[in-house]
């Protein structure tokens, strides 16, 4: 890994930042779906309030992701 | 490959823009007062208004419903009521109609026999004195045949025998 | 001649839908070749390295699409400048997004300034027909699900702010959806400035529910006296983590769809093929377009939503202290 410099260093820390917020971006709304589609399917009465919470949940979740895309911006742009 | 052209950045995207910031206030705050005092307000008023006039028409109807069924159960009940009487009424009526037609029937029986008392006694009377007029006659009658018969055998001694005897007789008979 | 006379109104409709964002995505398209047309050269110097020898790099065009600039550009038309002002050395120039700001803040009153004379005149005694319907159902929405359930008692008098803040955040994302249109939202300085507001009246709700005694008594957090010069620094700062992260959420929210559509388009321009371009480019684009529209309306809702939040939470009158929500 010599012929890197700072500047490839940083480009490939935020390649794999980003690449691991987007990752754990996934692996958390997919459990909030699958929660989701268990807990309706025990209880079809529930599904509007379960559907809410999940599009907040993931919303929220998404948000977190996205701090990660933001870092991984700074860090390219310095 | 297409990641490393647009990661470059060359105007910055976390800039931070004063002049910007400033006319974000300016135009938002325009628009939140301008909205709040002639949208926001009316809207939300007639929307809280039409809550509470739905709400009073279901309450009213609740009511309504509640009276409707105490009106109901209360025109069941004089119902009952009323039947109940009728039955008394029925029920005393044939009762007094009974012990009417049991007081007549006594009544005109004991008349009956009272009536058929009272004849048997005027029977018995008009018997009795029949009986005496009869003797009567028979008396006279008798006193005439003898007269004549006397008169027909007149004989001093014999009469005036005849005559006691007659007399015993009836005196005898008299008691 | 059997499957057209089969088609009917609602076929129609369903057609026209799927077919709008692709002509959105034809328009960027447009838009992007023109600029493409600029970068055409330096898409050979692309592999070489970044911003090689051409003017442009598809990396400074999608840039250049999605920060603020000076110019109105209404590429292959032309464009013209905007106004610069400086003002007391404050650099008050009327950017792009200024005049989306203003073009959203246009809409907002003409549509609403409608419904509102509508509400005046006809009052709560009928039903309301047409646009009032629609905008009614969306008030109705942040009334009921959004404020009352979250702020309690004492809503009415955010609901205002909740709902000028979603119908404006609302308007300036679906404006950037359109053809030579930007989102200010794209912009953190426009996130950071709704984020303040709401960060105020947060403040202001809870200083106004517990006294600045019970205010300060929510920086310490109930706990013991030895513990305070830690917690209040920590508390402090965590008080301005959720301005922040509503801030960072909108903003980076519309700029990263921007940029993907953005760079799904540009494929095609990179690799300089139109069979990539048909099969790939544009399918893609336009599924991601469908779901920026989504993200557009879902992203107006959670700010809404969160600022509903944290002012409940702020102005709550029960003293349980439940851990802030993580987020």
């Amino acid at each position: 890994m010599e012929g890197m410099g700072n500047e490839a260093l940083g480009y490939l820390g935020a390649g794999i930042g980003a690449g691991l917020a987007v990752l754990g971006a996934g692996i958390g709304i997919g459990n909030i779906a699958a929660s989701a589609a268990e807990g309706t399917a025990r209880n079809p009465e529930a599904t509007a309030d379960i559907r809410t919470t999940m599009i907040i949940a993931a919303a929220l979740i998404e948000g977190v992701a996205l701090f990660g895309e933001v870092i991984a911006v700074l860090l390219v742009l310095k | 490959m297409l990641t490393t052209g647009f990661i470059v950045l060359s105007g910055g995207l976390l800039d931070p823009n004063p002049g910007l910031i400033f006319w974000t206030t300016v135009t938002f705050l325009i628009v939140l007062f301008i909205l709040k005092k002639f949208t926001w307000g009316p809207m939300l008023s007639a929307l809280e208004e039409r809550e509470k006039s739905i709400q009073a028409s279901i309450d009213r109807a609740q009511t309504a419903k509640e009276e409707a069924e105490e009106v109901l159960k209360k025109n069941r009940d004089l119902l009952a009521k009323a039947d109940a009487e009728a039955e008394k009424i029925v029920r005393e009526g044939k009762e007094y109609g009974d012990k009417l037609r049991a007081d007549i029937t006594e009544k005109a029986q004991t008349e009956a026999s009272r009536m058929i008392a009272t004849a048997k006694e005027e029977i018995e009377q008009e018997k009795r004195r029949a009986l005496t007029e009869l003797r009567t006659e028979v008396a006279d009658l008798a006193v005439k045949g003898a007269e004549k018969i006397i008169m027909a055998n007149l004989d001093a001694a014999k009469q005036k025998n005849i005559i006691d005897s007659m007399i015993k007789d009836l005196s005898e008979n008299r008691n | 001649m059997k499957r057209f006379s089969a088609l009917r109104a609602g076929d129609f409709t369903r057609i026209a839908i799927l077919i709008i964002p692709l002509l959105f995505g034809f328009g960027t398209f447009a838009n992007a070749a023109s600029d493409a047309g600029h970068g055409e050269a330096a898409a050979h110097g692309e592999d070489g390295g970044h911003g090689g020898h051409g003017e442009e790099s598809a990396g400074d065009v999608i840039m250049h699409h999605i920060l603020d600039s000076n110019k109105m550009e209404f590429d292959p038309f032309g464009s013209f400048a905007l106004p610069k002002l400086v003002i007391g050395g404050f650099d008050l120039s009327i950017t792009k997004h200024v005049v989306f700001m203003w073009l959203a803040a246009i809409i907002l009153l003409a549509v609403f300034l409608y419904v509102g004379n509508y509400y005046k005149r006809i009052g709560s005694r009928k039903a309301p027909g047409g646009v009032a319907n629609v905008m009614e159902a969306i008030v109705q929405f942040i009334r009921l699900d959004v404020a009352k359930s979250n702020i309690g008692e004492g809503y009415e008098r955010h609901m205002p702010y909740l709902l000028t803040v979603f119908v404006f955040i609302l308007v300036l994302n679906l404006l950037g959806l359109i053809p030579y249109g930007a989102s200010a939202t794209g912009n953190i300085n426009v996130t950071l400035t709704l984020s303040v507001f709401t960060f105020f009246i947060t403040q202001v709700a809870a200083v106004k529910a517990h006294g600045i005694k019970g205010y300060l008594a929510h920086l310490t957090a109930g706990t013991h006296p030895a513990l305070w010069i830690i917690m209040i620094p920590i508390e402090f700062i965590g008080l301005f983590t959720k301005p922040i992260a509503l801030t960072i959420r909108l903003f980076a929210n519309m700029t990263a769809g921007h940029i993907v559509i953005l760079s799904l388009i540009f494929i095609s321009f990179i690799l300089k093929s139109f069979i990539v371009a048909v099969f790939v480019s544009v399918p893609f684009s336009v599924i991601i377009y469908l779901l920026e529209i989504f993200i557009a309306f879902l992203q107006a809702f959670i700010f809404t939503m969160l600022s509903a939040l944290f002012i409940g939470l702020a102005s709550s009158h029960d003293e349980s202290h439940e851990p802030e929500a993580a987020h």
